[in-house]
């Protein structure tokens, strides 16, 4: 909780109430939602529409069209320890493109881990204009989140790695939660087009139990050490032959 | 004649005064409490743009962030003491029933079935029920049992 001294208002003050005009403002960067509310934060909201945060950037932003955004990579059904690599892209057009997801069990807690590619497997489209990595993780909201956002930075594309839960006895689903937000470079919510994006992956344990077999979703991808192992033995294999 | 015209005048008194609107006390639980426990809460999970973060609702908090009362404020500027003493007056007033302090506006909606017409995605209000936290604080500040100021 957060305490801070705020001084009583003299009775003159009020007289203000019916004189002066107000000023809608919203979030202007993602990184606000785990700050306190008084110092403009979402105090631990992240409006992912997900259990737990029950909102979505649609509570502010609003006034345009939904935005285009491609999903891809996100598996039929998971299956305990996999790692899935999750790729969004949207059109970066005009204005500035931000989101926070998450991956949640049915309460809304984070299930698995997540991964954001290395430096030397980055590709343009993932980079702010300033050429930093767009997509990043936090962790710091109640310590049991499995978040992932981009800053309105000029990106037009985000990979980031899934890994499944190791333990899948209890055959439940996990969720995705989005939320995306398009603005119009103002300094206000108001323009702003939302899209929010809730997915279900039922666990392949579930769906096993449930046909009567084992299914045969969408194959998990290889972690992004794996993919850089790989590339290094077929590198120094290459200098051995020479 | 006269007399015919002295009992509907009479009459019509005794109606008006029947109708006349009883005056209602606004609970005033304490500032301080408020200040400190109950302001952050409304600002989290009430002061959005679409929902009470937005002049036209009677009930609306101010804050960074979100609605501010001087537009001259940065968005991130620290609530100053008027958008405080204002979310205050917003919130007493929605406190405000002939009922119990729990069948307020403040405290009823809130919750499942209160009608609440904000939503979130899972179709829940605003808090799942009566257990639940921050609804507590409200309760708890609502009833008088929060009080850091002087009585």
């Amino acid at each position: 909780m957060v305490r801070r001294a705020l001084t009583w208002p003299g009775a003159g003050r009020l007289v203000l109430v019916g004189l002066t005009l107000v000023g809608v403002t919203g979030f202007s960067t993602p990184a606000l939602f785990s700050e306190p509310v008084v110092a403009g934060g979402g105090g631990g909201r992240l409006f992912t529409g997900s259990a737990r945060d029950g909102f979505g950037c649609d509570v502010c932003h609003q006034g345009a069209v939904a935005p285009a955004l491609e999903v891809e990579g996100l598996p039929e059904a998971w299956v305990a320890g996999a790692t899935y690599t999750l790729w969004l892209n949207w059109s970066a057009g005009s204005g500035a493109a931000s989101f926070v997801g998450e991956f949640v069990d049915e309460q809304g807690w984070g299930v698995g881990s997540l991964a954001t590619p290395p430096a030397d497997l980055v590709e343009q489209p993932e980079r702010c204009a300033s050429g930093t990595l767009a997509v990043r993780l936090s962790d710091v909201l109640e310590g049991a989140r499995t978040v992932f956002a981009i800053p309105a930075c000029g990106a037009s594309s985000a990979r980031v790695q899934w890994t499944a839960p190791s333990d899948d006895a209890e055959e439940a689903s996990a969720w995705l939660h989005l939320g995306f937000v398009h603005g119009d470079d103002s300094d206000t919510p108001d323009g702003d087009g939302v899209t929010m994006i809730a997915r279900e992956i039922p666990s392949a344990a579930s769906r096993a139990s449930a046909e009567g077999c084992r299914v045969a979703g969408t194959g998990p991808r290889a972690p992004w050490w794996f993919v850089l192992v790989a590339g290094a033995w077929v590198v120094g294999r290459g200098r051995r032959r020479r | 004649m006269g007399r015919l015209m002295w009992l509907v005048v009479l009459g019509s008194i005794a109606v008006a005064s029947c109708d006349a609107p009883e005056s209602v006390e606004v609970p005033a639980p304490d500032y301080d409490a408020f200040e400190i426990d109950v302001y952050p809460i409304l600002l989290r999970d009430c002061g959005f743009v679409v929902c009470h973060g937005r002049e036209d609702r009677p009930f609306r908090v101010y804050g960074p962030g979100r609605l501010r009362f001087d537009p001259e404020s940065e968005p991130d500027d620290e609530p100053t003491s008027q958008e405080v003493w204002l979310s205050y007056q917003r919130t007493r007033s929605m406190l405000v029933s002939a009922e119990p302090v729990e069948q307020s506006p403040l405290l009823a909606k809130v919750l499942p079935g209160g009608g609440h017409q904000g939503v979130d995605a899972q179709g829940r209000s605003v808090y799942p029920d009566p257990s639940d936290e921050s609804y507590g604080v409200l309760l708890r500040w609502a009833r008088g049992e929060l009080w850091y100021g002087e009585r």
